[in-house]
């Protein structure tokens, strides 16, 4: 052992606490080295002038001290525990509580935001869309009906073609469509006009039209397409319009015989 | 300036080759090597028009075959590249015109004087007759045919694309032949005859028949009462 491990038994020495087997070792180490008596004798010196200090007696002062503090201790404890029943419970519930919710409250307000926001924005789009749409709409109408009016008959027939790719066809159309029929100078372009309006024989402008239209078609290829039109159309409203037709003069026999054939079939 | 002197000179030139022998008259177009358009509608004119090297517009005029004398009564006048030949209304003549081989617009219509031919040109033509039939072969461009009774025989070395085309009699035949990569939407009838299509069509027989050819295109309309319709590729 060393000098500073003997050093921690001096004070249990010096007052008697140490083991036999711990005593006599110390007591040998003592005997040989200078320092550690040295030492023995400082904290001697120290232990023997503490157990001689008197112990300090409290002052009458400090128990009225002590009792203050208590008191105001437990009037401090006492407010707390007053309001711990049912309604200041509720109280502080309520008064609690609005941190969490008000989060809620905050981000389903930033949500809704976003999607007025969003939709606002897509249906903005979308009418943008729509608008467009009805331009381009327009546009091609306009574009149509006065490809209808051109010298060449092919520009005509493209223009007639034009509107089987149109989702819808307004009035406009329809009366220049049937102005066509009626008046185009170029059978084939009749041809493909009754051909356009045939689909769009759910229109009761358009059937009402081509009803019309029967008697006022010379030529014996549009006057024989028409029939086939009014027949796999069914239109019976027609028939008076053929027994009309069938008195023309000059009549091509071919028409005379599909016509006959087509009052037969419709009635 | 230029253009009124051309077409002084045209004019006059016509005169002179009408006084000559009333048999060809040339025509200057006003501004030649540009489209031009060349209108014929007389009800009893066998009309011929074929292509050829050349910048004038030449219209021969065929004997009138009632007295063997030539046919005096063929006019022509041309304004801004459009020359126009009018002729008598009731006598059976026979035009054969030489055109330019540039891009022009053909107007051609008859009642009943025959066949209108059509051959090596190019651009946009409009055959109409009436009893008679329509031949156009080895056309470069767009063709709408129509006659009441007649054979319609059409072949094209190219097509415009994107143009539409219609073919139309009642009884004949129709005879198409198209270049084999041609674009376009068919669709065809035949009342009281049958379809032939080297394009694949499809639909009831009964009715109207559709094809796409080349997948789709402007679209091409067949229609006949009495007779075959015949489609043919041109390889």
């Amino acid at each position: 052992m060393k000098c500073e491990d003997y050093k921690q038994w001096l004070p249990d020495w010096h007052m008697g606490r140490l083991g036999n087997a711990e005593k006599e070792e110390l007591e040998q180490h003592l005997n040989s080295c200078d320092i550690c008596r040295e030492a023995l004798a400082a904290t001697a010196l120290v232990l023997d002038n503490i157990s001689g200090l008197p112990d300090p007696t409290p002052s009458a002062q400090m128990a009225v001290n002590f009792r203050g503090m208590l008191d105001d201790f437990k009037a401090a404890e006492k407010q707390p525990a007053a309001t711990n029943d049912f309604w200041s419970r509720l109280k502080r519930s309520w008064a609690s509580q609005p941190r969490f919710p008000l989060a809620y409250c905050l981000m389903i307000l930033l949500i809704f935001d976003c999607m007025v926001y969003w939709f606002s924005r897509n249906s903005e789009q979308e009418k943008e869309v729509q608008e467009l749409h009805a331009q381009v709409h327009e546009l091609k109408q306009t574009m149509m009906l006065a490809m209808l009016d051109n010298p060449l008959a092919s520009e005509r027939l493209k223009a007639v073609n034009y509107t089987g790719e149109m989702k819808r066809v307004d009035h406009n159309v329809i009366v220049a469509l049937l102005a066509t029929l009626n008046n185009d100078p170029n059978d084939n372009v009749r041809l493909s006009t009754l051909e356009a309006l045939a689909r769009l024989a759910n229109n009761p402008e358009v059937r009402t039209g081509l009803i019309q239209s029967i008697t006022k078609q010379d030529s014996p290829i549009i006057q024989l397409a028409i029939a086939d039109v009014m027949l796999k159309l069914q239109v019976k409203g027609s028939i008076s319009a053929f027994k009309q037709l069938l008195k023309q003069k000059g009549l091509d026999e071919n028409v005379r015989d599909k016509v006959k054939e087509t009052i037969t079939k419709l009635i | 300036m230029k253009v009124a002197l051309l077409a002084l000179i045209s004019i006059l030139s016509c005169f002179r080759l009408m006084a000559q022998d009333g048999r060809q008259l040339v025509v200057h177009l006003s501004e030649s090597g540009k489209p031009f358009t060349l209108n014929v509608n007389i009800s009893r004119a066998a009309i011929k028009v074929t292509g050829y090297e050349g910048k004038d517009v030449v219209v021969n005029v065929g004997k009138d075959e009632s007295n063997g004398k030539e046919s005096l009564d063929v006019t022509t006048h041309e304004k801004n590249n459009e020359v126009t030949v009018e002729g008598p209304n009731r006598k059976a003549i026979k035009l054969d015109i030489k055109v330019p081989k540039t891009a022009g617009i053909f107007k051609l219509s008859s009642v009943n004087g025959g066949t209108i031919i059509v051959d090596d040109v190019t651009g946009n033509l409009e055959l109409q007759n009436k009893s008679g039939g329509i031949s156009a072969l080895n056309i470069s461009g767009s063709i709408i045919a129509g006659t009441l009774s007649g054979r319609i025989t059409v072949s094209f070395n190219k097509i415009d694309p994107g143009v539409p085309m219609a073919f139309s009699t009642i009884s004949g035949a129709i005879d198409i032949t198209f270049p084999a990569n041609l674009k376009a939407n068919l669709k065809i009838k035949s009342d009281h005859g049958k379809v032939y299509s080297a394009f694949p069509v499809t639909g009831d027989p009964a009715d109207w028949l559709y094809g796409k050819a080349g997948g789709g295109g402007p679209e091409m309309l067949i229609k006949i009462t009495t007779g075959n319709v015949h489609i043919y590729k041109r390889e």
